[in-house]
């Protein structure tokens, strides 16, 4: 399949990481480079940068930062999410309440808010490599202090700090954006994000079972815990050792060149980040992720622990369920991307809006019946539809994020990506931490929430594309919204170059009739008026 | 592309839904004496704690005597009301102040829903009167508690109780778990975490520096 076509399923993810060049440099494949083929075990480009992807390699360096990339961003999961399987030991050992638990929820998603964004500065500065070690193996203190702490305050602490470690999702992207070509690495990242959130659910497997092994040689349950989480700490120098022995900043391994290119990328911080914040739609995604990521984020954090009381489960078996919800990500984030591309061929924009409405709605409906639901079968498949429903919703959120602006692509995806966290901490503080209701009536509460926080979708409106119950204004041109991102003295240095080719990639959005009717058009003599369907 | 519908069919979606019906077929213990209220049986013994309301008691060191008995004025101690008490299960109950906050906790009427009471004691043969040492274990939290008797019939359900009064219970400073193995090793590690980074970029930029 040839993943270089517009509108090809993955090609709508390009950009998710704003590293992506939207200034200086095209899109465009460039020459081949004879010597470069032969020396690099996939076909590369231009800059060395891989065209394709091929999974089950580890070849360097292209797949071998493939893998280590999403490994150590799956580890930092692993360790933020550690102690959720393991709250029902945990809390009669530090003796905490319903709020306390509820509390170090929340700062375990808060303190990633702040570090993914200075994060972002690490890597330009350090290049990806060192940033990704520098946080991974500065954060393993922090997972083996954990074993120490005796107190509600030191558990709440501890957590926070772990949740920095989430950060590593920017150092991932950023060093797949210098590893394959602009064409796939909305795949590419899709892949490595939906494969690291897959830490949150293989966490609740890998806890219990390594607990129970270390309370079966013996070990009271209070210390058994605490030896269990040397696993995560293990993992985190592990992986941090790995990165920098066996990484490379970029294919060539020189990291300076880097820093020279970062400086020919600069575009005004402060007007991209006005365009970012002016537009509307941006605020929408940002709720919108903060109820399909967050929520995810939040049940992670909640779901073992609620099997374990609702259905008095054993705490493996609790974790294993727990686990599925998570571990859904492998297939269900990159679904959702892949649903949203396939509607949008054949309806353009709007049907990419009515995807996302309709899974994070449905999402929203299966965890209202998961709170109610008093049967362990009906809890389990009401579950697994949840945190399917949520994650596709997060890939096909990503789905249309590139398109709302082109100049501020990066601040808009960080942005979105901070909703998540915010959202997470917000609906772990609203519903898990008063002992006013059960984690049951709380799921209720957010799965109401959810479907009521997805309503806003219906105002998102593209004057070219239309919305989902509006169509597109008549003669609105995809030029002249990404064009109205530069003023006119920045326009007449043609700096909106890359907008505007992009704006000509992008009119795929209009779904197949629409395309079809402007190719017609284009075909008519160039002084009559073209329609636009 | 198609290559990842592939792997996504063939392994994951197997993988995924093994799990789902690993999670849905597992059989749920059966609840107790389902649908055993507390306040529909008799309140026919009379139990006896040796702390005394207040005391602190450090888990896998001090021990609790609990002495049992028939309670000699209740009407039910009619000659013979206890010909159906077979057996005694003593429990270690949380008291009320330690269920605030704390749903797991929360005592119930439905014996079936009660988790107050997690902690077994003792089970012994009903004897009219009985006594045990308990020396509490190393798994008991740091929590207030009292002392719960439940007198069983031929069949194991639950016909007649007697507890220590929940407003005088007493403490239990639980293990904390740490133990000095787990911090020399916790801060080894830590230390080699930041010692790696380090002497990585102490030899890197020299390496640059070259």
């Amino acid at each position: 399949m040839d993943s270089s076509t517009v509108g090809a399923p993955g090609s709508s993810l390009h950009g998710v990481t704003g590293r992506e060049p939207a200034f200086a440099f095209s899109t465009e494949v460039g020459g081949e480079d004879a010597a470069a083929a032969s020396k690099f075990d996939l076909p590369v480009d231009s800059e060395h940068k891989a065209k394709t992807i091929r999974l089950l390699s580890f070849a360097n360096p292209h797949m071998r930062t493939f893998h280590l990339s999403w490994i150590s961003f799956f580890s930092c999961f692993v360790s933020t999410f550690a102690a959720a399987p393991l709250v029902p030991i945990i809390r009669d050992n530090l003796n905490l309440t319903k709020a306390d638990i509820g509390n170090a929820g929340v700062a375990s998603v808060s303190g990633s808010i702040f570090s993914r964004l200075a994060m972002g500065a690490v890597c330009d500065m350090l290049g990806p490599r060192y940033g990704c070690a520098f946080l991974i193996m500065l954060a393993a203190p922090t997972v083996f202090c954990m074993s120490l702490i005796d107190s509600a305050a030191g558990y709440i602490a501890v957590r926070f700090l772990i949740g920095f470690s989430l950060a590593t999702f920017v150092s991932c992207q950023y060093w797949m954006s210098t590893m394959f070509n602009s064409k796939i690495i909305g795949l590419v990242n899709g892949l490595a994000a939906g494969w690291g959130n897959m830490g949150g659910g293989a966490t609740q497997l890998i806890m219990p079972l390594v607990y129970d092994v270390i309370r079966k040689c013996g070990a009271t349950p209070f210390t058994a815990w605490r030896l269990a989480y040397f696993v995560p700490g293990t993992l985190h120098v592990v992986m941090g050792v790995l990165v920098l022995t066996l990484g490379q900043d970029l294919p060539d391994g020189n990291l300076r060149s880097l820093q020279k290119k970062g400086d020919v990328n600069r575009d005004s911080f402060s007007r991209v980040l006005w365009y970012a914040v002016t537009n509307y739609r941006t605020w929408i995604f940002v709720l919108l992720y903060g109820y399909s990521m967050g929520v995810e984020l939040t049940t992670d954090n909640v779901i073992a622990e609620y099997f374990y009381d609702r259905f008095d489960l054993d705490l493996r078996v609790a974790g294993i369920i727990a686990a599925s919800f998570g571990m859904a990500n492998i297939v269900a984030r990159p679904t959702g991307g892949l649903l949203s591309d396939l509607g949008a061929r054949y309806f353009g924009m709007r049907a990419r809006l009515w995807n996302i409405w309709i899974l994070q709605t449905a999402g929203g409906a299966f965890c209202l019946l998961l709170g109610r639901a008093s049967t362990l079968p009906t809890s389990v498949v009401c579950m697994v539809l949840f945190s399917f429903c949520a994650q596709a919703a997060c890939g096909a959120i990503f789905g249309v994020i590139p398109f709302v602006s082109r100049r501020s692509l990066g601040i808009i995806s960080g942005m979105t990506g901070a909703g998540g966290n915010f959202g997470a901490g917000l609906t772990q503080l609203l519903f898990f931490t008063s002992s006013r209701y059960s984690t049951g009536t709380g799921l209720e509460y957010m799965g109401i929430m959810i479907m009521a926080c997805t309503l806003p979708v219906v105002l998102v409106h593209f004057p070219q594309w239309g919305s989902m119950f509006l169509p597109p204004n008549a003669g609105a041109e995809e030029e002249h919204y990404y064009g109205s991102e530069w003023s006119e003295q920045e326009k007449s240095k043609g700096l909106h170059g890359a907008s505007l080719k992009f704006a000509e990639n992008s009119r795929s959005e209009r779904g197949r009739r629409n395309v079809i009717n402007a190719a017609a058009a284009a075909a008519t003599p160039p002084n009559n008026s073209p329609e636009h369907a | 592309m198609a290559r990842f519908g592939a792997v996504i069919h063939r392994v994951f979606l197997p993988l995924l839904l093994l799990l789902v019906v690993l999670g849905a077929c597992h059989v749920t213990p059966a609840a107790p004496a389902a649908g055993a209220r507390l306040s529909a049986l008799a309140k026919a013994l009379v139990v006896e704690a040796s702390p005394r309301a207040g005391q602190v008691l450090h888990a896998g060191e001090d021990a609790i005597t609990v002495t049992w008995s028939l309670n000699a004025t209740a009407a039910a101690a009619a000659a013979g009301a206890d010909a159906g008490y077979k057996a005694v299960k003593v429990t270690l109950c949380y008291a009320p102040a330690s269920q605030v906050g704390r749903g797991w906790r929360k005592a119930h009427d439905d014996l079936s829903k009660d988790k107050a009471c997690q902690f077994k004691i003792a089970q012994q043969p009903y004897d009219g009167a009985g006594k045990f040492e308990y020396t509490v274990a190393r798994d008991v939290p740091t929590a207030s508690y009292y002392v719960r008797a439940y007198a069983l019939d031929a069949s194991g359900a639950r016909v007649a109780y007697g507890e220590t009064a929940p407003s005088a219970s007493f403490a239990v400073a639980g293990i904390t778990g740490v133990t000095a193995s787990i911090e020399v090793a916790a801060g080894v590690l830590s230390a080699f975490s930041v010692a790696a980074l380090a002497v990585f970029l102490v030899l890197e930029n020299k390496k640059k520096n070259k």
